[in-house]
């Protein structure tokens, strides 16, 4: 038996002839938190509801624990779905809505009272037992909405961009405690967002999807440090995304010439003369000092302060390194009184280990 | 008009738009009146006048009451109205949930179909069931032809004749009183069950019945009412061996030149279907506020 609690085998589907997933194949191992990350329209929707069994595969194989599941009907594929909206059922009580999925599977009425207690328990919601869903605020309902979910122990929980309707800070809490209660549990999750901070804050595992196919997968730091293609570096997290005209490769570094400018970048990555573009995080470029020598093989560009934007605890410069092309550099708060002027000259430190070679 | 006229100043300063808003009532406001407080008041008037001397006198509701012909005739109404409401909602209720919710290009289709024979006018489909239904009628017919019976059945000229008749007249409208309901169940409360464990019969048991109850009432209340204030379904598929409240008001108008008792048949028609709608109407209140009490007066 295998340890993986959902397999995608070259899942394929279409609407009306317009592909939306493509040949797409995954593997969840149990007791993982996997996040689906992409921008709307990118199919991870249909990725879900084909795992929860609302939508049938045009082509390839869903697997839940080895087992194939393309005849069996969402209410038999004992999986959990936690939706954008909650989806409570308005005429029962949160106790009759958390014991809904117990009921339905037989289970006797002590041992449901028990299990309804649990998983109220689990999400902090004992004592609303007997409201009704209209009478909770947006983050309770959300609460209950797990608890129902999770009451009749799934083995896989679904989550649908669940934390979506909540306003910032709740969403920010929720975040940690919805990883305190996967871990509690043990349960494999896995959770369709566009949000990328949420992604990268709960997530053991990434998969970003774009255009119906996974454009990367992995932990949350290598995704966010080593971004594989322009889609992807573009899309978590910000970056200076940099066309190349010529790279040379070295013995020890890659050599690559900046499109439209005389700018070489040494970058640590391996990669041939094929490279089209690189990236590098606005976080890890420096900002040196006139002494300042840098680091030995660091890159050194001189620009000209264009824009200063403060957010609070970083400040975001735009710095025009060559004509046409400008870089943006995050700078700490707390270090405001190195935050040069506008219209200054700066020199940019930029370690060949940030300078990051994308594939298109 | 002269309550609208005093009402509009005591309103809060800067609400001429108010003022206007129950100007644009007055012309239904008139023609409600004209057309309908002035009749009822005259119709009310009839019911206690002594039909030659114009006398008052509480002679055709005793009547009403100790002649048992009439009180027949409210009881057989009240039967067909209850076996239409039942039989309308029971019909309707699949095709409704259809509508609701299939995205299939027939769906379309399908609606025009529910509510085609709204198009045709009442007597025409009714002239249609008479030669379906009749002694010398298709079904009886064929039947015979086949050997399958020798004397025709009794299929028209009685409760089953009207009650068929009159499902067909009043079921679009609840069709389209349950459509309406259902629309407003929010579709993923049915995934979120099904995720759940309940099954398709599940599902419509749990979820979609309970949270259709406004509709089923709504579509109860209007196929009760419709079918009791019919004329031309019971009197053409009823005759004058299955005669409701209706058909015998028409009789007192046309061949008995009975104005008063007719009213006081009209008023026990009229009486039977406010209750009715009352008991509608509380039953719903009744359900939703002891939903919204529950909810410990939070917002």
């Amino acid at each position: 038996m295998n340890s993986f609690d959902i397999e995608l085998v070259s899942v394929s589907k279409s609407f009306a002839g317009i592909p939306v997933v493509q040949d797409l194949n995954l593997q969840i191992p149990r007791g993982e938190f996997v996040s689906i990350l992409g921008p709307s329209g990118c199919g991870k929707t249909t990725t879900l509801n084909m795992i929860a069994g609302f939508n049938t595969p045009s082509a390839g194989d869903v697997r839940v624990r080895g087992k194939s599941q393309n005849r069996i009907p969402p209410e038999r594929r004992n999986l959990g779905l936690v939706f954008q909206n909650y989806a409570l059922f308005p005429h029962m009580t949160v106790i009759e809505n958390v014991g809904f999925g117990l009921r339905m599977r037989g289970t006797p009425k002590a041992e449901i009272g028990q299990a309804v207690d649990a998983a109220l328990r689990s999400v902090r919601l004992d004592g609303f037992g007997s409201r009704y869903p209209k009478a909770l605020s947006g983050g309770q309902q959300q609460r209950v909405a797990l608890a129902r979910a999770i009451a009749p122990r799934p083995s896989v929980l679904l989550l649908d961009e669940p934390l979506s309707n909540l306003d910032l800070k709740l969403r920010e809490a929720m975040r940690i405690e919805l990883k305190e209660i996967q871990e509690q549990l043990d349960m494999t999750f896995v959770y369709v967002t566009h949000d990328q901070e949420e992604a990268m804050a709960m997530s053991d595992r990434i998969v970003v999807m774009w255009q119906g196919a996974i454009a990367q997968q992995g932990e949350p730091a290598s995704i966010y440090r080593n971004p594989a293609t322009r889609f992807v570096a573009d899309f978590v997290g910000r970056s200076n995304i940099l066309s190349v005209r010529r790279s040379i490769p070295g013995p020890t570094v890659l050599e690559l010439c900046i499109d439209g400018t005389q700018i070489v970048l040494r970058s640590d990555c391996a990669g041939n003369s094929a490279v089209q573009s690189c990236c590098i995080r606005p976080e890890s470029i420096a900002l040196l000092n006139g002494s300042d020598a840098g680091a030995g093989g660091q890159n050194r560009l001189d620009g000209v302060v264009r824009r200063i934007v403060n957010l609070g605890a970083h400040v975001e410069l735009l710095v025009e390194v060559a004509n046409g092309l400008s870089l943006t550099v995050l700078v700490p708060s707390s270090r405001s009184s190195l935050v040069p002027e506008l219209a200054s000259t700066v020199t940019l430190g930029i370690d060949p280990q940030d300078v990051q070679v994308l594939s298109d | 008009m002269s309550t609208i006229a005093l009402a509009a100043p005591a309103a809060m300063p800067g609400a001429p738009a108010r003022t206007s808003g129950y100007l644009v009532l007055a012309p239904s406001c008139l023609v409600l009146t004209i057309f309908f407080a002035l009749p009822m008041g005259t119709m009310i008037g009839m019911s206690f006048m002594d039909a030659q001397t114009l006398s008052p006198t509480l002679f055709n509701y005793q009547r009403f009451f100790s002649d048992g012909l009439s009180l027949a005739g409210l009881y057989r109404t009240a039967v067909m109205s209850i076996l239409v409401a039942v039989c309308v909602t029971v019909l309707g209720y699949p095709v409704a949930y259809y509508l609701a919710r299939s995205r299939s290009r027939w769906r379309a289709l399908v609606f025009a179909l529910a509510l085609a024979p709204e198009l045709a006018g009442v007597v025409l489909r009714t002239y249609g069931w008479l030669i379906i239904l009749e002694d010398r009628g298709f079904i009886n017919d064929m039947l015979t032809h086949l050997g399958v019976i020798a004397s025709p059945l009794p299929l028209s000229k009685n409760l089953f004749a009207v009650v068929v008749g009159l499902t067909h007249v009043v079921l679009p409208f609840g069709i389209l009183s349950l459509t309406t309901s259902i629309q407003g169940i929010d579709p993923n409360l049915e995934r979120a069950a099904q995720m759940l464990g309940a099954s398709r019969l599940a599902v419509v048991r749990h979820i979609i019945l309970p949270l259709s109850v406004p509709g089923i009432v709504s579509s109860l209340l209007i196929a009760f009412t419709m079918a009791a204030s019919a004329y031309a379904t019971p009197a053409l598929l009823g005759g004058a061996r299955f005669k409701v409240l209706a058909t015998m008001i028409y009789e007192q108008v046309l061949f008995y030149i009975d104005w008063g008792f007719a009213a006081v048949m009209a008023i026990a028609l009229l009486i039977m279907m406010l209750m009715i709608s009352f008991l509608g109407i509380r039953y719903e209140a009744r359900r939703s506020s002891r939903r919204s009490n529950r909810e410990g007066g939070a917002s």
